[in-house]
């Protein structure tokens, strides 16, 4: 994740997660933006589609998986912590103590199965976007368990851990997709 | 670059793991017959018990948040103040194991059979 933070660069200019810092300030808010529209895109798909449980799509963790490979570990949590902000505003407290939850254990899982797959390139984002949609989910269990005081683990770990392997499954679809021609062009910066 | 949309091996192994330790507790679940029971909680504390096998008319019960109505071998909200409504669109409960939550009203309601009767956390 780090490509060598607060390192001097090659012409001598002061480096901030392997980029100009401007750029990773730059780059993070325009993550951070394409994250909350993502959100506000699946609100409305799901709107026209309701699915059982409140599953999601998760498409706003292609923006934050992004940000986790391509700009450093803070820059995804600012970008967790403004979508739980966002919810807060959006749906209400209980919504945003839900997001919180999901994304910290999904950011984890995320950081930890991306730092396997740059070290032994054995799984590919797919594999890491199930898991952490599942942490997601399981968070988000979590947290709905503890606000409403029943214990929904029993029934409800099933059916969510199917809606993650799904959802996560697309995600890292689209993630293997664009990322390598993504890194790519960010090495510009 | 590697090639782009190469998939491992450990993600199948992955989804896979994932998805049989999903079913194992659905599937079983599922095949736990019998009467059908429905409890719901609110803030933790069960406010009713029903017994659907049992129910001979549908009707509703309400509180000042939401609305739920009671069938024969079925339940499900029908209406809620909450902004998401997901307690409204999961839909009707009918298998041991159903349950939708209502988690702005802190409300939930869950279906089983005797002796599988849930445990209730205090959070």
């Amino acid at each position: 994740m780090k490509r060598g933070s607060d390192r001097a660069g090659r012409d001598g200019s002061r480096k901030l997660f392997g980029m100009r810092p401007s750029a990773a300030a730059a780059l993070t808010g325009i993550l951070a933006s394409l994250t909350l529209v993502l959100s506000l895109i699946e609100k409305l798909l799901l709107a026209a589609v309701p699915l059982p449980l409140g599953a999601k799509l998760g498409l706003a963790n292609v923006a934050v998986m992004f940000a986790l490979t391509s700009v450093g570990f803070l820059p995804a949590l600012v970008i967790v912590v403004i979508k739980s902000a966002f919810a807060f505003l959006v749906s209400g407290g209980a919504a945003a103590v839900m997001s919180i939850s999901g994304g910290l254990l999904s950011l984890l899982v995320m950081y930890l199965g991306l730092l396997i797959r740059r070290r032994s390139g054995a799984v590919s984002y797919i594999g890491v976007s199930v898991l952490s949609a599942c942490a997601h989910n399981i968070g988000q269990l979590t947290a709905a368990s503890l606000i409403s005081g029943t214990d929904l683990f029993p029934t409800l770990t099933g059916p969510l851990l199917i809606f993650g392997v799904v959802f996560g499954a697309i995600t890292g679809t689209v993630l293997n997709i664009i990322m390598p021609s993504l890194s790519d062009r960010l090495k510009k910066y | 670059m590697k090639g782009p949309r190469e998939v491992k091996k450990a993600d199948i192994i992955i989804i896979a793991v994932v998805i049989a330790a999903a079913l194992i507790p659905m599937i079983s679940a599922h095949f736990s017959g019998g009467a059908l029971y429905a409890r719901v909680t609110v803030d933790g504390q069960t406010k009713w018990d029903i017994d659907l096998s049992g129910v001979k008319d549908s009707y509703y019960l309400e509180t000042e948040h939401f609305r739920i109505l009671v069938e024969k071998d079925a339940i499900s909200f029908v209406s809620s103040d909450c902004r998401d409504l997901i307690c409204v669109h999961t839909g009707r409960l009918t298998k041991a194991g159903d349950t939708a939550v209502c988690v702005p009203n802190r409300a939930a309601i869950r279906v089983y059979t005797r002796g599988s009767l849930p445990t209730i956390i205090t959070g």
